[in-house]
């Protein structure tokens, strides 16, 4: 989860009127609002401003958002700022403000937090679970809810399912599964993971796994942990441990991640490999018809202009043997998050263009686009769901 | 395309021109010894040279199976060089009229490489744009041989006798380089607005010529060491060497970048 907490804090005098860790507690929530208040009324001092300047305060692993309503403060901590969660913490603030406008003018106890519990739920929680998503049920998890609902699903469910396998067990709609998903992680009970797709790629942190491990998944998935290597998605890991059954391997895989064996590639690292193996397709297609010099050539004068703008693209190489290697200083940057996948996107994106732009030259605008769109055709089989963060329309000459 | 890259199909082209020239001001002229002269030492010195500059060009690196240009390319040049051998086989045997169908039978490897060499390039190029391979194959074979087999079949009824083992092999060959010419004609037509349509347009004329070689041989009456017929050799060799090198030039020669 992107959001560690929320408060609402109280502007006239500081006080936090609502709150909630959804993971580990980070700050004192009194302690917290004390200094939101303060911070801003501090910067509003500062630059004579009638309107609330301050927008965010940054610390080493989190960002405290801070956005203004007419009489409170709302703040979340999370990862990172984003315009997203600015706008669904204003739409907190505007919904708490409306139903508990009396707490303007008094201090009562309105039992804000069993009342407002559903705003919060439907705005931050239950958006994040879809029904592929992954249910994983924590060990004891009766110590953490009391909620009858939750109870009676949580009993009822594997440990590990994703929300769609949990509504065809109880044979109840999805839709109630996923509310009821959402309570459960309210209530700490679960963990949900984002489903596990085809073209998801791991990076293995064990290659033996622990002892014990061989109870839980078969032996060709712990085979298939030396295939896991950062860079190859898991269609193509499972076709090479002959998996006959897809969506178990894909659990199986789930199993891994949860025990820290293996683990899912950063954003960006993910973008290298998409748009490697997208080059790689497409050079071998046009050194088929081209011929490797011509195809070798174009490579390298695409990649020497294109590295004037993005000098990253020089870890990006083409060897004899017609094979696209990226750099381990690229990927380790990648993996490391020094480069961002919005840059890596664009810089992949102009170089491909340029790529297509050659093969027009050489080829005449038909067969490049007819050679791109047959690439575009490989990469939905490689990477089924992903293969659409390429802007392919953008590619045509 | 730059200049650089169709550079080296000047020499080429300004030779082709000037033997062109040449033979219409002796025809002109009516000196008919100096044409048997060209008739007999032009095609396999044109062949020859285009030959040899082609197998330096691409043989360096040797057959590449992968890179199915590079193996065209190689494939012309040496069938270049297989058709000197036939040109001189020509020029010694061509005034028997017993020798024509050596002649023909002489210049099958040859056309055999040739259409090896355009057959796997097309067949590169079906497989990676997804045009429908088995029916386009099948067309390039079909039409040119029902073709002539139509024609070699109202000659055979028009004229009776006409129809020897001689213009039968002769009809057989015409088909299989009117193959060769639909292959590069489709080539040429797939890629007509980049710069590979200039190797494929000059292999393209270049076997259209030859093809008109055999058509007048078969239906025309004209005999190996005719002068038209030999200047349309030598025209047909000098543009193959001029495909053979424009495409060195485009493996060569920087990608354009346009931006």
């Amino acid at each position: 989860m992107e959001i560690n907490s929320l408060y609402i804090i109280k502007r006239d005098t500081g006080i936090c009127m609502y709150h909630k860790d959804f993971q580990e507690e980070v700050f004192d929530p009194q302690l917290l609002s004390s200094f939101v208040v303060a911070m801003t009324t501090f910067f509003d001092e500062v630059t004579r401003s009638s309107k609330p300047q301050a927008r965010a305060f940054e610390g080493a692993d989190y960002t405290l958002i801070v956005e203004f309503g007419e009489w409170t403060v709302g703040a979340v901590s999370a990862d990172k700022e984003s315009q997203r969660l600015r706008e669904k913490l204003k739409s907190v603030i505007a919904k708490f403000e409306n139903q508990f406008s009396l707490l303007r003018w008094v201090d009562l106890d309105l039992a804000v937090y069993t009342r407002f519990e559903r705003h919060v739920i439907e705005e931050f929680i239950r958006e994040q679970i879809e029904s592929d998503s992954q249910i994983i049920v924590k060990p004891h998890w009766e110590f953490y809810t009391k909620n009858p609902d939750v109870v009676s699903f949580l009993r009822l469910v594997p440990q590990i399912c994703t929300v769609k396998d949990a509504a065809d067990f109880l044979e109840m709609p999805v839709e109630i599964a996923l509310n009821l998903t959402a309570e459960a992680l309210w209530e700490k009970a679960i963990i949900v993971r984002a489903s596990i797709k085809e073209d998801d790629i791991y990076d293995a942190t064990a290659l033996t796994g622990p002892r014990g491990l061989a109870k839980e998944v078969p032996p060709e998935v712990t085979r298939v942990l030396s295939q896991l290597d950062g860079e190859t998605p898991l269609t193509i890991a499972a076709e090479r441990v002959k998996t006959a059954d897809l969506k178990r391997f894909l659990s199986d895989i789930a199993v891994l991640a949860e025990k820290h064996e293996v683990e899912l590639v950063s954003p960006a690292q993910a973008i290298v490999v998409l748009f490697s193996s997208a080059l790689q397709e497409l050079l071998d297609r046009c050194a088929r018809i081209l011929g490797r010099r011509v195809t070798h050539q174009m490579f390298f004068d695409s990649r020497d202009i294109q590295a004037q703008i993005y000098p990253w693209l020089a870890f990006v190489d083409f060897d004899e043997s017609l094979d696209v290697e990226i750099k381990s200083s690229l990927m380790s940057a990648a993996g490391k998050r020094r480069i961002t996948p919005e840059i890596l996107n664009d810089g992949f994106r102009t170089f491909l263009h340029s790529i297509v732009r050659n093969i027009r030259s050489y080829l005449g605008a038909k067969p490049a686009n007819t050679i791109l769109d047959r690439t575009r055709e490989e990469m939905g089989k490689q990477f089924p769901r992903r293969y659409l963060d390429i802007e392919w329309e953008l590619l045509r000459v | 395309m730059t200049i650089s890259k169709t550079r080296r199909a000047l020499p080429f082209l300004l030779g082709g021109i000037l033997i062109a020239m040449i033979w219409v001001v002796l025809w002109f002229l009516g000196l008919d010894d100096s044409l048997l002269l060209m008739a007999i030492f032009l095609p396999p010195s044109a062949a020859l040279i285009s030959g040899i500059i082609g197998v330096a060009y691409f043989g360096q690196e040797g057959f590449m199976r992968e890179d199915r240009f590079h193996m065209m390319n190689l494939m012309l040049a040496l069938a270049l060089v297989v058709f000197a051998i036939a040109e001189i086989a020509t020029g010694v045997i061509g005034s028997s009229e017993t020798g024509y169908l050596a002649i023909i039978l002489m210049q099958l490897p040859g056309l055999l490489l040739v259409a090896l060499g355009v057959a796997s390039y097309l067949r590169a190029t079906t497989e990676v744009l997804n045009y429908r391979n088995y029916k386009t194959i099948a067309a390039i074979i079909c039409i040119p041989f029902g073709f002539f087999a139509v024609a070699g079949a109202i000659m055979a009824i028009a004229v009776p006798g006409a129809l020897t083992v001689e213009s039968l092999v002769n009809i057989v060959v015409a088909a299989g380089i009117g193959s060769i010419v639909l292959a590069l004609g489709m080539l040429l037509w797939v890629f007509r607005q980049g710069e590979f349509a200039a190797p494929l347009g000059f292999a393209f004329i270049a076997m259209l010529l030859y093809l008109a070689r055999s058509i007048l041989w078969c239906w025309f009456g004209f005999t190996p060491l005719e002068s038209l017929f030999q200047v349309l050799v030598v025209e047909s060799y000098i543009l193959l060497g001029a495909s053979i090198s424009v495409a060195r030039g485009l493996q060569d020669g920087k990608a354009e970048i346009v931006t």
